[in-house]
């Protein structure tokens, strides 16, 4: 079980950007945040991930859980190729699996600097789903793709999460249906 | 194809040289008609290099210099990069050291040279020298590389669970690379300059420093001449060497 209890964040000296918040994520639930940009959803996704700490509150994850993310940006290694992206955090072979059923079967001996925009992102996508993880974090993940691509990328999603837990932040309503994820309202 | 590139490059750099020869030819013997005093040929310089090589001692000699610059620049590079690691880690140390390597950056060759030589016995000096030269590049370098380097990427893999050792192995170390690279390419050329300049101005025994000192002393100018081809010879081998060992090592090797 992940428990935000009671949580208040906000960057520096600002003013709080969550105040309060509480959720309750039993292991295997798929979630979906949604709110305009600027309110907080990749908050909580670091949060989450404890790459923040709340001014007051707690987070409690369980112990040893493993996450695998997309953050916002690719965060690709630049001098590394896709497959060795993807495989930072997991074997060649499962690697390339993924991003052969992602559409990246023809890029896999390329560096990121030479695709575009929308592969970066499935190889981002390629390298989380690879990983053996008990979470899934997505940070607007799916954002940037073709309607083809997205097709492709949903379905990879959803037969990669399975049972375990799924927690991401999107724009899009059709994608958390999609995933069968809960929707909720920052 | 790449053999071709690679000979047709070899080649097209060898012509350069070769033009620049042509022209110190030309300069030289233009000049011998207007100087009291000749300045030495290629061929001349060859001579003299001819003459000098085939005696054990100078050898030894080359060797030596080698040695003490080497030995400065390795120091020198130690000491840079666990500086500025640490001047990247700790902003105390940062503030602390700061005025120091400022100096050091600031200060000419000749006034360190002869205030080491004060406190240094002679044979050290050049490696104090090189060391004094070298520090504040290489320490610029991977202070550089490490305020530059794509934290996001560090906080990446430690969300996928990678250990602190592995980030700075893996992610770390190689993104600040290019950094380090273009630091330790100008430190080696500056390193020759200032450990020669040493050996000259405090006239270390078996020296090509001492060398140069005595050619000019003795107004052997083609040796002096031939002695700067060596050290050329040296400095490029040297970033030749340096050059090569990145290629091998690839990004994930630092």
């Amino acid at each position: 079980m992940i428990r935000f209890d009671r949580v208040t964040f906000g960057y520096g000296l600002s003013a709080p950007l969550l105040r309060d918040f509480s959720l309750e994520l039993p292991s295997g639930r798929r979630i979906c945040l949604m709110a305009p940009s600027g309110r907080g959803k990749t908050t909580v996704l670091r949060l989450l991930l404890g790459l923040e700490r709340p001014r007051r509150g707690s987070v409690t994850r369980p112990d040893g859980i493993r996450f695998s993310t997309v953050f916002q940006e690719d965060r690709l290694l630049p001098w590394k190729t896709v497959t060795e992206n993807a495989a930072l955090f997991s074997d060649k072979e499962t690697a390339c699996r993924i991003l052969t059923q992602l559409g990246l079967g023809d890029s896999l001996d390329a560096l990121p600097k030479t695709l575009s925009g929308g592969m970066k992102r499935r190889a981002a996508l390629g390298r989380a789903l690879a990983h053996p993880f008990d979470a899934l974090v997505l940070d607007e993940a799916l954002t940037g793709l073709d309607p083809a691509a997205r097709a492709q990328c949903l379905r990879a999603i959803n037969d990669a999460v399975g049972p375990r837990t799924l927690v991401m932040s999107s724009h899009s309503e059709d994608d958390a249906a999609a995933l069968d994820a809960q929707i909720i309202t920052l | 194809m790449t053999i071709s590139i690679t000979v047709r490059k070899t080649l097209a750099n060898g012509a350069a040289v070769l033009f620049w020869v042509v022209v110190w030819q030309l300069a030289a013997m233009a000049a011998n008609r207007t100087l009291l005093l000749p300045i030495p040929t290629p061929a001349d310089t060859l001579c003299a290099l001819a003459r000098m090589a085939v005696k054990p001692d100078f050898w030894l000699t080359v060797g030596m210099s080698l040695l003490r610059i080497c030995a400065g620049f390795a120091l020198a590079f130690a000491a840079g990069a666990l500086g500025a690691a640490a001047s990247a880690q700790w902003s105390l140390f940062r503030r602390l050291a700061a005025p120091p390597i400022q100096l050091i950056r600031s200060i000419p060759v000749a006034v360190f040279t002869i205030v080491v030589f004060l406190w240094v016995s002679r044979p050290y000096i050049p490696s104090v020298i090189v060391f004094l030269t070298v520090l504040p590049i290489v320490w610029d370098g991977v202070e550089n590389g490490l305020e530059n380097a794509d934290r996001q990427l560090s906080e990446m893999a430690r969300t996928f669970g990678m250990g602190r050792w592995e980030i700075l192995r893996r992610i770390t170390l190689p993104g600040i690379r290019p950094h380090v690279a273009a630091a330790v390419t100008t430190a080696l050329g500056f390193a020759w300059k200032s450990g020669i300049a040493a050996e000259v101005i405090c006239r270390t025994e078996g020296s090509l420093g001492d060398l140069l000192w005595s050619g000019k002393a003795s107004v052997s100018y083609d040796e002096v001449f031939a002695l700067t081809v060596v050290i050329v010879a040296c400095s490029t081998l040297l970033q030749r060497l340096s050059a090569i060992g990145r290629e091998r090592g690839g990004h994930d090797t630092f």
